[in-house]
């Protein structure tokens, strides 16, 4: 009896899940999947439903998935024929969506729309050969310095070793990633390194860095040490320094807030609204200051990667000329405006960019000078770039507290650079 | 003598009384995190440390939000899915096991130790490996995303190959004479099995049950894959870990830790309760085993 | 020192000395297995295959040359000769898996089967617009991951079937014999009966092992495999074909020469390395503490005992993705117990628990203990009261203390007694993806560079997820989790085979 009872509870779960799977899927409207970060889900949410609303015969109902940008890639990856018809991506992610196959080119006409609308740098980010292949949407994809300006006095002249000493004269501290692979090179690319790669399809055909070179001062005077050299002692002098917190990121932004101990930050937008209502009214926002070597006495500037986040449409779902519709949608000046207002993003769209309230957020005119003159764009990087510059910030927290030699810095950024360019 | 008595009587007392200081210490570190959960649960204000270890707001804040905030964490649909999965794996992993345990104990047959062994090597083979296979097999009958549930299900129950070791080592304690009596009398294999072994195994039957039911609320990497990264058919393993991404982690982990207090009280009750039926089923069953 | 004593010299002993005895010749005699594991059970189990081919061969072949026309007939015809003698039943259930086989093969296997030996040459059309600015679909050509699958579906559906058919000649000519030898041929009815009672193993393992086979060995087959394509990041479905390569990538591990990870042979080393050092620790650590909480529980005299067990149990209970997790958030460097000792001026600056390679280690494995020590502490619970009065009393006779029990009989007691369990544990631990996947990511990164990922607290099984989901050498992977494979296979057969409760299974027949 007992046996019997079991076997008819399970007979009946098994049912009931596969009416509720089919009714899940059957019935009603043909769906369409999008997918959003978790931070404008809701606001993504919303202007479906506006869209829906302006065409009542688009015939698909929406689902959403919550997939960050930098998390589409890894979702496309094990099928890209499934997944979302819409989906934000970023820009460094464009060659290995594009090798899944799963980016569709846009229509001549939507080209025409975003180029007009949008910065050029947004729009060529979405470009592969002659083709483009996104839509831009947000053009703030990097970093900066928030701090506190009641006693950090930030201008032109103000260095990172000053900001650090301020800091530690008020007993705060400086939040910093040392080891996460974005912002390693910042330093280097800063003493006027670059490092680029030229694709072929899916694999890295070529390696151009001058990590190698003599350094290049603010003054453009030419340093005795090489490019490597001088970023690498400087993200060690950085990590050396007592009151910088080297792995500041976005979880422990928080902890330092809590104890009132936070000073000043580097990091991006999406930190913006706690650091506001942290600082109150000494809330202030500005570019990476420039750092003075240790090695040379010599200034550099300090730079951030700029990335961009694009609409893509998966030519693999079933009507790419709706999906097109919607992304197209979904970027529109209206759109990026909504996402504004609701989140405190940065536009990619120039009017979006130009209006008062836009201009006037400080997070956004921070990330708009860094974008201007000290940034390097962030294009599709191999795996191994990462890790290798994650694993040389691994060592320099090994160097913490200790006495440097050049030389054993010189021979790790030997191992570094030959990382780099083994692309196999 | 009776000096002597007593010496030995203080000796056990004092042994007595470090035993347990050692075993109050024991506890505190193993109740630890788990009251730190709760206390975080219970936090009203944001982030992920605050520096404190008592929360300044005590709130049930976060336990409303997780259920009624479901945009863009639909952990209530979540938490539905995964109990629908788990009763489901429930029950079909506890016949399966109980009737292979139970063939591999008792039975002889031609290939009964080549299995056993085939069983025993194939549970060491990576099970993330077979990831890609498993998903494309399960596309194929068009069991992923809106299906998904029951691809999971499947997958789930499928990979039970190691289950029937400790079962079978209960059953290997149960005596044979018992079954002989019963063959004597005419009964059928399949009488010995549901009228005399069946009644006898409530430890183990209880056992399989606990475990088999657990499992599903921690498995994530599978469920990640076969949904399609579409929000609304996840399991509770997925979206939770979901809130504790780099992006997400400042804003919900309070959420998170109410979300982890919520599915495990479902385990832990029903461990609670089922306790003693647990610890005989493993004692009888791996010292055999 | 092998060789087993002869019985009379074993009576003489005491009980104590037998104990002694047993125990060691059991751990002497481990190597000595392993050869023998090479020497006879290997070249076995070969010659059992062969046995076996041969027997089909020779069944088949006395169908062949005796049978009569019905019999001859059901080779072709499957189920022909049991429908023509009466068996209804069987014959449809024959005649019926004959035609759902061609079916399959003719609709879907076949073509998939034909593409196997090339894996596909049909290159995908990417979706564009044509000059009239029109969307020209997506075309996916041949798919080498789907290829290969199905294939490999394909042939063991072939295998299945072929077993049925030798079933289906074994059965038609069984059926005959029975006709001539006059005697009554089994009816559907028998055959149910037969199977609750004499076949009642087939009816058990039927869908117990269609499981297996589906949801285990296909895959495992399919990975073995991959591991000789070049399936990798240059060679994706579906916008790419992969093909074989032969031991292309058995070459490349062996010799270390991977692309983008000039250290790789270096990180696969001291990953190996670390591998084996911490299934060591995590098994014996969680084992002899639980054993000792074990006996401090269930000392007479101890009060509150199921409190005790209760408190340790809540670690079974809270599924394990939870509790690792929010153990690397209270372990992290600015986890609540850092920031507890920084505050009340403990320590100055953070205990780097999860942040740094070494300290990492230790972390890992006492959170391991805290996972496994219950398991350990519940299993023990009952084994401990077997352990026969009469050897704790002549120890206590000979005056010795409770930790030198606690070495000389207990320990070895429970190894002698729960030897498989602690394999398993062992094998277990090897390849304990969430514990090291949860707490640390296997990070920090290891600090020379270049190394396929690794990080330094990576085990194999973590390493080999990264190098698929990371750095897309499925190859590659497959080649590692075969090679491991092996190993931890041929372990854990030799010892669980010699080990002594698989011989005590038959103590209870």
């Amino acid at each position: 009896m007992k046996k019997q009872i079991v076997s008819l509870l399970a007979c009946g779960t098994i049912v009931a899940g596969t009416v509720m799977g089919m009714t899940a899927c059957g019935g009603g409207n043909k769906k369409m999947l999008v997918w959003g970060s978790s931070a404008q889900q809701a606001v993504l949410q919303e202007m479906c439903a506006q869209f829906l609303e302006e065409n009542p015969d688009f015939g698909y109902e929406f689902e959403f998935g919550v997939v960050g940008e930098d998390s589409a890639k890894a979702q496309l990856e094990t099928d890209p024929t499934v997944g979302a018809a819409v989906y934000a991506y970023a820009n460094d992610q464009i060659i290995d969506l594009y090798n899944m196959g799963a980016l569709a080119e846009l229509p001549q006409s939507a080209v025409d729309k975003i180029k007009e609308d949008n910065t050029a740098e947004s729009v060529e980010a979405g470009k592969i050969g002659d083709k483009y292949y996104g839509y831009p949407y947000q053009a703030d994809n990097g970093f900066f310095m928030y701090y506190d300006k009641s006693f950090i006095n930030v201008n032109d002249t103000m260095t990172l070793g000053e900001v650090l000493d301020a800091c530690d004269a008020h007993g705060k501290y400086f939040l910093y990633q040392v080891k996460t692979g974005w912002y390693v090179g910042s330093f280097m690319y800063g003493a006027g390194g670059s490092y680029t790669v030229d694709w072929d399809g899916a694999a890295a055909s070529a390696v151009h860095q001058n990590f190698n070179e003599k350094a290049t001062a603010v003054d453009g005077t030419k340093s005795d040490y090489t490019i490597a050299e001088i970023g690498g002692h400087a993200l060690y002098t950085l990590a050396n320094h007592k009151k910088c917190v080297t792995d500041g990121d976005d979880t422990v932004i928080p902890t330092y807030i809590s104890g009132n101990r936070l000073g000043a930050v580097i990091t991006g937008t999406w930190n913006a609204a706690q650091l506001k209502a942290y600082f109150g009214e000494n809330y202030a926002a500005t570019r990476l200051p420039d750092y003075v070597s240790e090695l040379d006495g010599k200034t550099y500037s300090w730079k951030s990667f700029a990335g961009y986040k694009l609409y893509g449409v998966n030519p693999n779902c079933g009507d790419v000329e709706k999906a097109q519709q919607l992304a197209a949608f979904l970027s529109s000046e209206a759109m990026q405006e909504k996402r504004y207002d609701a989140v405190e993003v940065g536009p990619s769209n120039k009017k979006v960019a130009a209006l008062d309230k836009v201009k006037n957020n400080i997070a956004l005119a921070a990330i708009n000078e860094q974008f201007n003159g000290y940034s390097v764009t962030q294009r599709p990087l191999p795996a191994n770039y990462w890790s290798s510059m994650e694993s040389f910030g691994e060592n320099v927290l090994d160097w913490v507290g200790t006495d440097l030699a050049l030389e054993t810095l010189q021979a790790r950024l030997a191992t570094l650079i030959s990382d780099l360019t083994d692309i196999g | 003598m009776a000096k002597k008595l007593r010496s030995k009587k203080a000796a056990e007392r004092t042994s007595n009384i470090i035993i347990y200081i050692i075993l109050v210490v024991i506890s505190v570190i193993w109740l630890f995190p788990f009251f730190f959960l709760v206390l975080q649960s219970l936090r009203g204000e944001p982030g992920l440390t605050p520096g404190y270890f008592f929360p300044k707001q005590i709130t049930f804040d976060n336990y409303i939000k997780l259920f009624t905030d479901t945009v863009p964490f639909d952990f209530p649909r979540w938490y539905g899915t995964t109990l629908i999965i788990s009763v489901v794996v429930t029950v079909i992993q506890t016949m399966i096991t109980l009737v292979t345990s139970y063939a591999l104990s008792r039975l002889r047959f031609k290939m009964r130790k080549p299995l056993m062994n085939l069983m025993l090597v194939l549970g060491m083979f990576p099970g993330f490996m077979s990831m890609t296979a498993l998903y494309f097999l399960l596309k194929l009958m068009n069991l992923t995303q809106s299906f998904g549930i029951i691809g999971l299900i499947l997958v789930y129950v499928g990979s039970l190959c190691m289950g029937y070791y400790i079962s079978k080592g209960f059953f290997d304690t149960i005596p044979r004479s018992l079954d002989e009596a019963a063959r004597i009398d005419g009964a059928s294999r399949h009488t010995v099995f549901l009228k005399i072994i069946l009644p006898l195994s409530k430890p183990i039957i209880i056992y399989t049950i606990l475990t088999s039911f657990m499992a599903p609320w921690g498995e994530f990497m599978f469920a990640s894959l076969i949904f399609s990264g579409n929000s609304k058919y996840f399991n509770v393993a997925v979206g939770l870990k979901e809130m504790l991404q780099r992006e997400n982690v400042s804003k919900y982990f309070t959420r998170f830790c109410a979300g982890a207090v919520v599915v495990s009280i479902v385990p832990t009750a029903l461990f609670f309760m089922l306790q003693r039926y647990y610890v005989e089923g493993v004692t009888g069953g791996s010292v055999k085993g | 020192m092998t060789e087993r004593i002869s019985e009379i010299e074993y009576l003489k002993k005491t009980s104590f000395q037998k104990f002694v005895y047993n125990i060691t010749f059991f751990f002497k005699s481990f190597p000595k297995r392993f050869v023998g594991f090479f020497k006879r059970v290997l070249p076995a189990f070969f010659l059992r295959i062969w046995l076996c081919i041969k027997g089909v061969g020779v069944t088949v072949g006395t169908a062949a040359k005796k049978g009569d026309w019905k019999t001859r007939v059901s080779f072709g015809v499957m189920g022909f000769s049991q429908l023509a003698r009466g068996q209804i039943l069987r014959g449809i259930l024959f005649l019926l898996s004959e035609i759902a086989f061609i079916f399959y093969m003719v609709s879907f296997g076949w073509s998939q089967l034909a593409l196997f030996p090339s894996l596909g040459y049909q290159l995908p059309e990417r979706g564009h617009y044509n000059d009239a600015g029109v969307w020209v679909p997506q075309q996916l050509g041949h798919n080498s991951l789907l290829i290969l699958l199905y294939s490999i579906l394909t042939v063991i559906i072939i295998l299945f079937f072929a077993f049925i058919w030798y079933e289906n000649v074994k059965s038609g000519y069984a059926a005959q014999e029975l006709q001539e030898a006059r005697r009554k041929l089994p009816t559907a009815a028998d055959d149910a009966k037969a199977l609750l009672d004499n076949q009642y193993h087939k009816t058990l393992l039927c869908i117990p092992l269609l499981g297996l086979t589906v949801f285990t060995i296909f895959p495992i087959i399919f990975m073995i495999f991959v591991a000789f394509t070049n399936y990798d990041v240059n060679h994706q479905p579906p916008m790419q074909l992969f093909n074989w390569v032969g031991f292309k990538n058995f070459v490349a591990l062996f010799s270390g020469n991977v692309s983008g990870a000039a250290n790789f042979s270096t990180a696969f080393g001291k990953i190996l390395l670390w591998t084996i050092i911490w299934a060591f620790f995590a098994t014996f650590s969680c084992y002899i503490v639980g054993i000792i909480v074990a006996i401090l529980i269930n000392k007479k005299g101890i009060r509150f005992k199921k409190l005790w067990r209760t408190i340790l149990i809540l670690t079974i209970a809270v599924p394990q993705f939870i509790s690792l997790l929010l153990m690397s958030q209270i372990l992290s460097d600015h986890g609540i117990i850092n920031t507890m000792l920084q505050k009340w001026g403990w320590i100055d600056k953070a205990i780097p628990f999860l942040s740094d390679g070494n300290v990492a280690k230790f972390t890992i494995v006492f959170v391991n203990m805290w996972v496994g020590i219950p398991f350990t502490m519940l299993m023990v619970t009952g084994i401990l009261m077997n352990i026969p009065e009469d050897l704790y009393e002549s120890a206590r006779i000979d005056g010795a203390g409770p930790v030198k029990t606690f070495f000389k009989i207990t320990l070895p007691y429970m190894l002698h007694v729960t030897t498989p369990y602690l394999i398993t544990q062992f094998i277990g631990n090897l390849n304990n993806f969430n514990v090291i996947y949860l707490l640390t990511g296997g990070g920090p990164l290891m600090s020379e560079g270049a190394s396929g990922g690794a990080g330094q607290t990576d085990l194999l099984i973590t390493w080999l997820y990264k190098l698929i989901m990371d750095q897309k050498l499925y190859g590659l992977a497959s080649v590692i989790s075969i090679v491991m494979f092996i190993i931890t296979a041929v372990i854990s057969l030799v010892v669980y085979n010699r080990s002594n409760a698989v011989k005590n299974e038959e103590d209870f027949m």
